[in-house]
């Protein structure tokens, strides 16, 4: 066996190719870029030290977005027990934009496993499997929180245009 | 129907674009992962006819492959027939060094640097050490036919630099030099009662001159950080 485990070589890649999309993800969950690196940080080394753990039943990558997702939770605790509350929503606006769009409106009202399914889906572009991998939920779930957020938004769309 | 999907889309983009990945850096993973070794002290190798005066430092990296070069840009490419070092000079140190499991790769060695009168290699090992050659050396014969190495764990951040001082005889400047992690831009010591400052090119500095007093040396970071290695 390598000196680092066998699926060394693979988290690595994976590290290098997609790290920009761990990111995004962590930071939207934290709040900031720096607890978000962290977490990623900690999120791909608990996958290397469990590596055994992973018994291939479902594709590598969101057995990690799962470490690192909760990696980003776990930091998200810490932060408020210290009475650092992380952006609202979960949500960072870059863009230091304060216009509400139905998209974010939305996003915001959504509970924090379904906000985490529509980061899932559209910040680390994975498929339903994978999301349900990666949050441990069945795939009818993801399907039916992307399903009711699409109508949501459909609804709100129309009721502008009224 | 609407197809929402893509508002959904652009709408989190414009709240969160991509972010850069300047701040990705795997070994740090492997560092929290703890799957560095334990720390080996840099410790001279045994090179027929040469004394190595001094060799201080460094830190840790991972060891496979020739990870023993993580962070170290120049060293990381392809060989080259300049990069090979003399088979007979390497038959002598793996002579010296016989029965002590040193395991050079003599396929790793990279020349990261030339001087007027050195040529610094860095090399793997089997186990992950990374190694610093000093060949051509001035010997006290006026031949440019010493060497000198050391050997330990791969730079780290908080120990950055390797250090190694030559000397052919006392009445001979010395020469000493190491070799850095990407984010070091020069090192500092103590050399003849004086604060020498050397700065760093290509993952290389060097100094002609007095021997660095031993536990000195400081590493400067790109970011205007400093840090003491010993």
């Amino acid at each position: 066996m390598p000196a680092n485990g066998p699926l060394a070589g693979e988290l690595e890649d994976l590290y290098r190719g997609r790290y920009r999309y761990f990111l995004r993800l962590a930071t939207v969950i934290v709040g900031d870029e720096a607890s978000g690196h962290d977490a990623v940080q900690d999120g791909f080394a608990q996958a290397l030290r469990e590596q055994q753990s992973f018994r291939g039943e479902g594709p590598l990558e969101a057995w990690v977005w799962r470490t690192v997702v909760n990696a980003a939770l776990a930091s998200r605790r810490r932060r408020v027990a210290r009475r650092e509350p992380p952006e609202a929503a979960g949500i960072a606006n870059a863009n230091g934009d304060a216009g509400e769009s139905a998209v974010r409106t939305w996003v915001a009202a959504l509970p924090e496993r379904q906000r985490l399914v529509v980061y899932l889906r559209y910040y680390a572009d994975l498929d339903y499997r994978s999301i349900a991998d990666a949050l441990g939920i069945e795939v009818g779930t993801v399907s039916a929180t992307l399903s009711s957020a699409h109508q949501a938004l459909r609804r709100s769309m129309k009721e502008v245009e009224r | 129907m609407i197809d929402v999907e893509p508002l959904i889309v652009s709408e989190l983009e414009r709240l969160l674009p991509l972010p850069a990945g300047g701040r990705a850096d795997w070994s740090d993973v492997l560092r929290r992962a703890d799957f560095v070794p334990a720390r080996r002290r840099w410790r001279p190798v045994l090179v027929t006819g040469v004394v190595v005066a001094a060799l201080v430092g460094v830190g840790v990296a991972i060891a496979a492959g020739f990870g023993a070069f993580n962070g170290i840009s120049t060293a990381q490419r392809p060989q080259t027939p300049a990069d090979k070092i003399d088979p007979k000079l390497l038959a002598e140190i793996n002579a010296a060094n016989k029965g002590s499991g040193l395991g050079l790769i003599p396929g790793s060695a990279r020349l990261v640097r030339r001087l007027p009168n050195a040529r610094i290699y860095a090399v793997a090992t089997k186990d992950g050490q990374l190694c610093v050659l000093a060949a051509r050396l001035l010997n006290n014969n006026g031949k440019s036919d010493a060497a000198g190495m050391g050997c330990g764990s791969p730079l780290t951040q908080s120990e950055p630099s390797t250090a190694a001082t030559f000397a052919r005889n006392q009445s001979s400047p010395a020469i000493s030099w190491g070799i850095t992690l990407d984010s070091v831009t020069a090192v500092s010591f103590t050399a003849g009662g004086h604060e020498v400052t050397v700065p760093v090119e290509n993952n290389v500095w060097a100094y002609e001159g007095p021997a660095p007093t031993h536990g000195t040396l400081t590493a400067h970071f790109k970011d205007g950080s400093t840090k003491p290695i010993g």
